[in-house]
């Protein structure tokens, strides 16, 4: 069966509002609270949610609408989610490595994932890049990046 | 004024453009950083220094907003919506110009705003109680069918997802935790400014990384593009809905610059002679929030200097500026030390002038950044926001959260549901709550409080008349 955008997006609020509502459920209860609650407002939200879903869904079946032009193949989604994998690396690689390694690190891997051409340039312009950024931070702005193994920095 | 002022002025306004324009680095922050700086300077000199912070940073935001889809700053989310479109259809000079001269506009207008009119508006400010303060919440959210791409139940899904990011935290009222799951990096909520480049910027790599296109500018477009008269002509509607707008959100404490550029960009779509350009790169779709935004940075110093009372975390900041030199806002500041108003007055005008001349210089040079090749462009960007996102609490924790909202970004692009009532959601999700419950601890749980504060009746009245237009418009007129 091929369901709509619509149809699916309606599905997902209406299965979102439910574990939300779960969730609304179990906050605990304070002696300090008011009339309505500490999940009054929450209970209200997940009950807009749910009907929104339900009237979308609803209408997408009872009116169905043309089929999108721009929807992406299958493909498209995996090289989204081998980017992504990609960032994920960098988040676990910077607490061991440190920052200036790991964002070299994350330029030359999303730059040649990218379509670039793995070289001098790109290991150069990764380095440049990286130190830049270091320079930013940690110099002109304060911030304590990490420094992972490299703690003389 | 004195040279020392005017080189403060121009420092603040250069460092406020830099950390406007770095996603994560927010006004408060650009201020908060200069602060320790200020204890040795004159009082003049530092308040000016803080305010052109503030007026470069709100400026700052939109520029990444306009050319890589990413709000540097709250306020600055309203614009990605016709800006980046602009940029996409190698127009990007053309909406950087707008933004800069709209922000000129709404700059100075605020500041005749602010020194003419500063005790007659401070009245507004002392007018709102929380009734009235959950009624304006309700406002700003009626303007989620305009932001909603025409379909409102869509439109609603998104921002009933906003609103429930915006209950993750610690309860206002009765301090119990809410949708931690035991995390502590949660219990202060979550940031909005993370969910906006979680949805926009991150999002916006994932889709470009799987087309395999690349709309490059051409040379002829990468220079920046100041508005010529006939184009004035077109933009002095908006710019005047943007500086109305803004006047009203920004003595209003808590509003704030990003409900006043979502107001103002529904308005001008309301009332423009060509509403089917919003959303598909109208000029006027920049001009409005930007004149909005730039507005409120010198509106909003009006309850702080008439009352003491910050409105915003940027005026709490210059707060803190002005308590440092023992000067204390409110009414007794404009008797007991004139002269730091008068330097300030005159520091927020320069800091204007500088706006434009600072972005004439680096605006260009911008523009040719973003239309580097394609692979080094998103691995830049990416490494740009996960420094940024790192940098605001020094938190791996939030990059997660960022690649995570990235994720449901990628999501809803695919599912076709706007991202801006997401963000209206989460920005004024705790508002809305907080005043409703505590609306009602005063009233003893009596509803009636709403319709009793005249206020309160004149926004809730407005929102319904909006929202039921969008309803009319979306059910009966299809």
């Amino acid at each position: 069966m091929n369901l709509s955008r619509d149809t699916v997006l309606g599905v997902v609020a209406v299965a979102v509002a439910g574990i939300y509502w779960q969730q609304a459920t179990t906050i605990p209860q304070s002696l300090l609270s008011d009339a309505v609650g500490a999940d009054g407002v929450p209970r209200m939200i997940a009950l807009g949610m749910g009907l929104s879903g339900v009237l979308l869904a609803g209408r997408s079946v009872l009116r169905p609408a043309a089929a999108h032009d721009d929807d992406l193949p299958m493909s498209a989604h995996i090289r989204a989610a081998g980017l992504m994998g990609i960032l994920v690396a960098y988040l676990l690689a910077v607490p061991v490595a440190g920052y200036v390694l790991s964002v070299a690190g994350l330029i030359a891997a999303v730059a040649v994932y990218a379509g670039g051409r793995f070289g001098v340039v790109l290991v150069a312009t990764a380095a440049i890049g990286a130190v830049a950024f270091w320079l930013m931070f940690k110099l002109l702005l304060g911030v304590p990046m990490p420094t992972g193994f490299l703690t003389w920095i | 004024m004195d040279l020392s002022t005017l080189a403060a002025a121009l420092g603040g306004v250069i460092w406020g453009i830099f950390g406007g324009a770095l996603p994560g680095i927010s006004p408060s922050i650009a201020m908060a950083l200069l602060l320790p700086f200020t204890y040795g300077m004159d009082p003049v000199v530092a308040i000016v220094l803080l305010a052109s912070v503030y007026v470069g940073a709100e400026y700052g935001g939109s520029i990444p907003a306009i050319l890589i889809r990413t709000p540097g700053t709250n306020s600055a989310a309203a614009t990605t919506l016709d800006g980046y479109e602009l940029a996409r259809q190698g127009r990007a000079g053309e909406a950087l110009g707008i933004s800069l001269m709209s922000g000129l506009v709404g700059g100075l207008f605020g500041l005749a705003v602010l020194v003419l009119a500063t005790e007659p508006l401070a009245a507004v400010a002392l007018a709102f109680t929380p009734p009235a303060y959950f009624a304006l919440g309700i406002l700003g959210l009626s303007v989620i069918a305009s932001l909603s791409g025409g379909s409102l139940l869509k439109g609603l899904i998104g921002a009933f997802l906003g609103l429930m990011v915006a209950t993750v935290g610690t309860d206002p009222v009765s301090g119990v935790t809410r949708f931690t799951f035991g995390s502590p990096e949660l219990l202060g909520g979550i940031r909005p400014i993370l969910i906006m480049v979680g949805l926009f910027a991150v999002a916006e790599m994932l889709e470009q990384i799987s087309l395999p296109g690349w709309d490059k500018a051409s040379a002829r477009d990468t220079r920046l593009k100041l508005p010529n008269l006939a184009m004035w002509k077109r933009l002095w509607k908006p710019q005047a809905i943007g500086c109305g707008i803004g006047t009203f959100e920004g003595v209003t404490p808590g509003a704030g610059g990003t409900v006043a550029a979502f107001m103002a960009y529904n308005e001008a779509r309301r009332w423009s002679a060509h509403p089917e350009e919003f959303g598909k790169g109208s000029v006027e779709g920049v001009a409005a929030p930007e004149s909005a935004n730039n507005v409120v940075t010198a509106t909003a110093l009006v309850p702080l200097l008439s009352l003491g009372i910050p409105g915003s975390n940027s005026a709490a900041i210059l707060l803190g500026g002005f308590l440092i030199h023992g000067l204390v806002p409110g009414p007794m500041l404009f008797q007991k030390a004139p002269e730091v108003v008068e330097g300030l007055y005159w520091g927020l005008l320069a800091a204007n002038v500088f706006m434009v001349l600072v972005g004439l210089v680096i605006l260009t040079p911008c523009i040719w950044l973003v239309n580097r090749p394609k692979p080094y462009l998103i691995a830049f960007i990416l490494a740009l926001v996960c420094s940024g996102v790192f940098a605001i609490e020094q938190s791996l924790f939030d990059v997660g959260l960022v690649l995570g909202f990235g994720v449901v970004g990628y999501g809803m692009r695919r599912l076709g549901v706007p991202v801006l009532p997401v963000v209206l959601g989460v920005v004024l999700g705790f508002l809305v709550e907080s005043s409703y419950r505590r609306s009602l601890v005063l009233s003893n749980g009596e509803h009636s409080v709403f319709l009793e504060d005249p206020v309160s009746l004149g926004l809730l009245l407005a929102a319904l008349l909006m929202t039921a237009y969008s309803f009319y418009r979306e059910f009966w007129k299809k």
